[in-house]
């Protein structure tokens, strides 16, 4: 590059004039070793900037471990996991049922009839002197539930489901957590052996 | 933020990051620190939060500025005329007494550089050193672009005047 040509750019570069190109080449100029000597007194601060371009990270230094988020994911593939097992098992089970779609409309009958007989029941069973008045009331709360009565051993079905289900999974947890009190005290007679040794 | 996004966009501009860094806290400790956290805030930044960043880079600066000043104030680090890491570096010439003497020279400019009020000092790191537009300057540092212009001008000035006339 011709002493003009520099020189020109320089003036450009202390107005703050110069492009990112400009100023690269300006940099690169004075990094070249080959610079004019009357430009001597500001070279170093070109090569002062290319140095401090050339500054990293250091390797050792270490980068965001992945586990934490690894460790968020596994949990929630488990649950998945999980979940779907439960769907599988259950589903298997209920082959016997023709339609999926009945079964959320059982379900809701399902939490709605105790919540309206029992307490009714238990009412006529304490007052059995008094049969009569009970009964009417158990009309009343038929008549409320009238459109699908027969539902009935279809909701007990799908509450029997329901529990054997949640009863399976439950004997699963339980299993895990014998084998993990198992696992527990295993290390701590192995912690202990050493000990016995040393002592 | 997902994994390609992270690989693609936020893991190489690291160094710069680290450079930034280290231009606020003057430390190579506090530098790798706050790198170490801004990329961790990144990655476990949820996908909907991110949707509006258009410049990964001048985000991810942003987050190395506030990061940087948070711990330079709440530490009130000794910035030292010899700044580690900062001040010291080799670099290749030919014969020792002239590569001693380049060496002091430019020892002295990046201490001048380090001398600088912030703002001119982030201003021409992000321009001089990281080759950043104006525009994304701004963005970084939030401030005007008049702001941009004439702190870099200003800053540009002080060193050229110093070496001069030293």
């Amino acid at each position: 590059m011709k002493y003009e040509e520099i020189q020109d750019m320089l003036d450009r570069y202390w107005e703050g004039e110069t492009t990112i190109d400009e100023e690269r080449r300006i940099k690169a100029y004075f990094n070249s070793g080959a610079f004019d000597q009357r430009l001597q007194q500001i070279a170093p601060m070109f090569q002062a900037l290319s140095e401090e371009k050339a500054v990293q990270l250091a390797a050792k230094a270490k980068i965001v471990s992945m586990r934490p988020q690894m460790y968020q994911w596994a949990v929630a593939a488990s649950i998945a996991l999980l979940l779907t097992a439960g769907w599988w098992m259950f589903r298997d089970e209920n082959t016997a049922a023709p339609r999926v779609v009945d079964t959320p409309s059982a379900l809701q009958k399902a939490i709605e009839m105790p919540v309206v007989e029992a307490p009714q029941e238990a009412l006529a069973t304490v007052d059995k002197q008094v049969p009569k008045p009970a009964l009417p009331k158990k009309k009343h709360a038929v008549k409320h539930i009238k459109s699908t009565p027969e539902i009935d051993p279809e909701t007990a079905q799908a509450m029997a489901e329901i529990k054997a289900a949640l009863a399976l999974v439950s004997a699963k947890l339980d299993k895990g957590r014998s084998e993990a009190i198992k696992g527990a005290s295993y290390l701590e007679t192995m912690e202990k052996i050493p000990k016995r040794k040393a002592g | 933020m997902t994994r390609d996004l992270f690989h693609e966009q936020v893991f190489p501009i690291r160094h710069k990051l680290y450079r930034f860094a280290l231009r606020i806290t003057g430390s190579v400790h506090e530098a790798e620190d706050v790198v170490q956290e801004v990329l961790e805030k990144v990655w476990k930044t949820a996908p909907e939060q991110t949707d509006h960043i258009q410049n990964w880079e001048a985000w991810c600066m942003t987050l190395t500025r506030n990061r940087s000043l948070d711990k330079t104030r709440s530490q009130t680090i000794r910035r030292t005329a010899s700044l580690d890491g900062v001040a010291e570096r080799k670099s290749e010439s030919i014969n020792p007494a002239q590569a001693t003497e380049r060496n002091d020279l430019v020892a002295r400019v990046k201490r001048m550089m380090q001398e600088l009020p912030e703002k001119q000092r982030l201003v021409m790191h992000l321009r001089d050193i990281e080759e950043l537009s104006y525009d994304e300057i701004a963005e970084s540092l939030n401030i005007s672009l008049d702001q941009v212009k004439v702190s870099l001008h200003r800053a540009r000035k002080t060193i050229r005047e110093k070496m001069i006339n030293d």
